[in-house]
């Protein structure tokens, strides 16, 4: 081939699509006139064929070089059919988390087993020793409840501040539950005991006080929302680890990939439920008894309980799973 | 290392995998951006605290756990894999395949981040990063993503001269001769000047013709013509050598 020809009768296509280009890469490929668009399409194909032929037939790096690149930001541009385009994708989303929760019925019972195994632990443990309950527990950065405390009533800015330092944390613990489940699960495993121990640790000294009703009163308002998205996290940690110690036909690196988005979705069902969840410990769990009524409270907690729970588990069953189909 | 991605229309192309050096600055760029982010959020914070007790703690809590994880989020899902800080050392995250990065994959790679900073400054996503031919951290392992330099190394190539009239065409046969005695390298070395000439400062590109020029006078006895300038020499050269095949 001669280098001269190719380059002098090409180079104004390129020159031509390059300016496409720039336009698409500032202003997104939705902005192109149809003609320029369809000549966009042509050009790309044709510049494309040119880094073949060049590859094969020229000599020196440069125009190779200036080719490629030229492809390469011409492919990231138009295979960018992924992106997530707001609210109807949220929407199915939402409506398909009932069938996501329950296809991961396993690694989320996993992880329950694990936090009611640290939970006995921990309260076996604090009510023989309750020196070391109470280490623990002052150990950590939650704000936590006291037997016998005196609650005032907060102002509403003193309660956003409280719920969202909560929120803040709670879903710092689920998404870190999350990421640790790419040490094989391992600190996943030791990151829902160790929440588990700390509501053991908690109720012993509540225990030890004899204060159950008020135990209750301040743990479940909010607990029913964030004891489910704690093991969410968890459970989003076991598929991620699943996926690295599953050997299939694929690769394990794909099976990762697969995991990972797999287990996304259901880890961000705790989002919504810790913003709840944070505005209920703030304003009831944690409201003075003689302002709201220790029944009206477990209340609340019964009433949040079973919305969850009918949200979990009534929808969705009708819905046919993708790659099942119906035989008449 | 060269990450190679074939196109739908069966051609390939590559890009540079990206080493941890600019990943590492990138990342320094965006800490230092996320500090001065948070610093603003502590002050508006403050101040509104002082109008009523509780609310700005909430809007500082809040608002440093929207940069604590959403910026390397919002900016790669926004600015197409690219963060202030990559875009900056001119790399970006891709998807393995070539592809775009999807919303999913840049919240797995980010979420994946704490993993990947333990036991303190990256730690593990270094050891792991080191590890595979690729650079890719854990996050990246998880979301099947990438990071590739995507500057735009390489500016318009530019014309090159074809052969002109009888009297340079006699004069071609003589250099073609003597052009015999170049190695492959130089030959392309003499072309890859010639095209990514206008990419060249001034003073560079006077000072590359003239090196070529007086290398050709003499090694090859072959000079530039009265009131020709190196670097149209040079290009006669090149348009000999590029014309030679056919």
């Amino acid at each position: 081939m001669n280098l001269a020809t190719f380059i002098n009768e090409r180079r104004p296509q390129w020159r031509q699509l390059e300016d496409l280009l720039t336009h698409v890469e500032g202003s997104g490929l939705a902005t192109l006139e149809e003609a320029d668009a369809m000549q966009f399409a042509q050009l790309y194909r044709r510049t494309a064929s040119d880094l073949n032929q060049a590859q094969t037939y020229v000599t020196g790096d440069a125009t190779v070089r200036y080719l490629n690149d030229l492809v390469a930001r011409c492919y990231l541009v138009i295979h960018a059919t992924n992106r997530m385009d707001g609210w109807p994708v949220l929407w199915q989303r939402i409506r398909d988390y009932p069938v996501v929760f329950r296809r991961h019925f396993r690694q989320i019972l996993v992880a329950l087993g694990l936090l009611l195994v640290g939970a006995v632990f921990g309260f076996t443990a604090s009510y023989y020793d309750s020196a070391a309950a109470r280490g623990f527990l002052l150990s950590t950065d939650m704000p936590m409840i006291q037997p016998g405390q005196k609650r005032s009533l907060q102002s509403t800015g003193e309660l956003a501040g409280f719920s969202a330092a909560l929120f803040r944390q709670n879903v710092s613990v689920t998404l870190v539950a999350f990421a640790l489940g790419i040490t094989f699960g391992l600190g996943t495993v030791w990151l829902v005991f160790e929440n588990g121990i700390l509501m053991g640790a908690l109720a012993a000294v509540f225990a030890e006080a004899g204060a159950w009703q008020e135990f209750l009163t301040g743990i479940l308002p909010h607990g029913v929302l964030e004891i489910p998205a704690i093991l969410l996290g968890g459970a989003g940690g076991f598929i991620l680890a699943e996926g690295m110690l599953r050997a299939r036909p694929w690769s394990r690196l794909e099976e990762l990939a697969r995991c990972g988005q797999d287990a996304l979705w259901l880890v961000g069902g705790a989002i919504p439920l810790l913003a709840v969840a944070a505005l209920l410990e703030a304003v009831v769990a944690r409201a003075p008894d003689d302002y709201l009524d220790s029944g009206l409270k477990l209340a609340v907690a019964a009433l949040f309980g079973l919305i969850f729970l009918a949200f979990l588990l009534l929808p969705g069953w009708r819905t046919r799973r993708p790659g099942f189909v119906d035989h008449p | 290392m060269i990450h190679e991605v074939i196109t739908s229309e069966k051609v390939p192309f590559t890009y540079r995998v990206a080493g941890l050096g600019s990943r590492f600055l990138a990342w320094l760029v965006d800490v230092c951006l996320i500090v001065i982010l948070t610093e603003m959020g502590l002050f508006v914070g403050s101040v509104l605290e002082l109008g009523r007790a509780g609310l700005g703690a909430g809007i500082i809590m809040l608002w440093i756990f929207v940069v604590q994880w959403c910026y390397f989020l919002l900016f790669e899902w926004l600015w197409n894999g690219q963060t202030p800080g990559k875009r900056m050392l001119g790399i970006r995250v891709i998807q393995w395949k070539g592809t775009r990065l999807s919303f999913e994959q840049a919240v797995i790679r980010n979420i994946l981040r704490v993993a990947d900073s333990l036991p303190l400054l990256y730690g593990v996503g270094f050891l792991v990063a080191a590890c595979n031919r690729e650079s890719r951290r854990l996050g990246d392992l998880a979301a099947g993503t990438l990071v590739v330099y995507v500057e735009h190394r390489s500016g318009p190539v530019g014309a090159l001269r074809e052969r002109g009239s009888e009297s340079a065409r006699a004069r071609a046969s003589l250099v073609r001769q003597r052009l015999e005695h170049l190695h492959r390298k130089q030959k392309e070395a003499i072309l890859d000047l010639c095209l990514r000439r206008n990419q060249l400062r001034v003073r560079e590109r006077a000072r590359l013709f003239s090196a070529a020029t007086a290398y050709f006078k003499n090694n090859l006895d072959l000079a530039p013509e009265e009131y020709e300038s190196d670097e149209k020499f040079i290009e006669q050269l090149a348009a000999v050598l590029s014309s030679d095949r056919n």
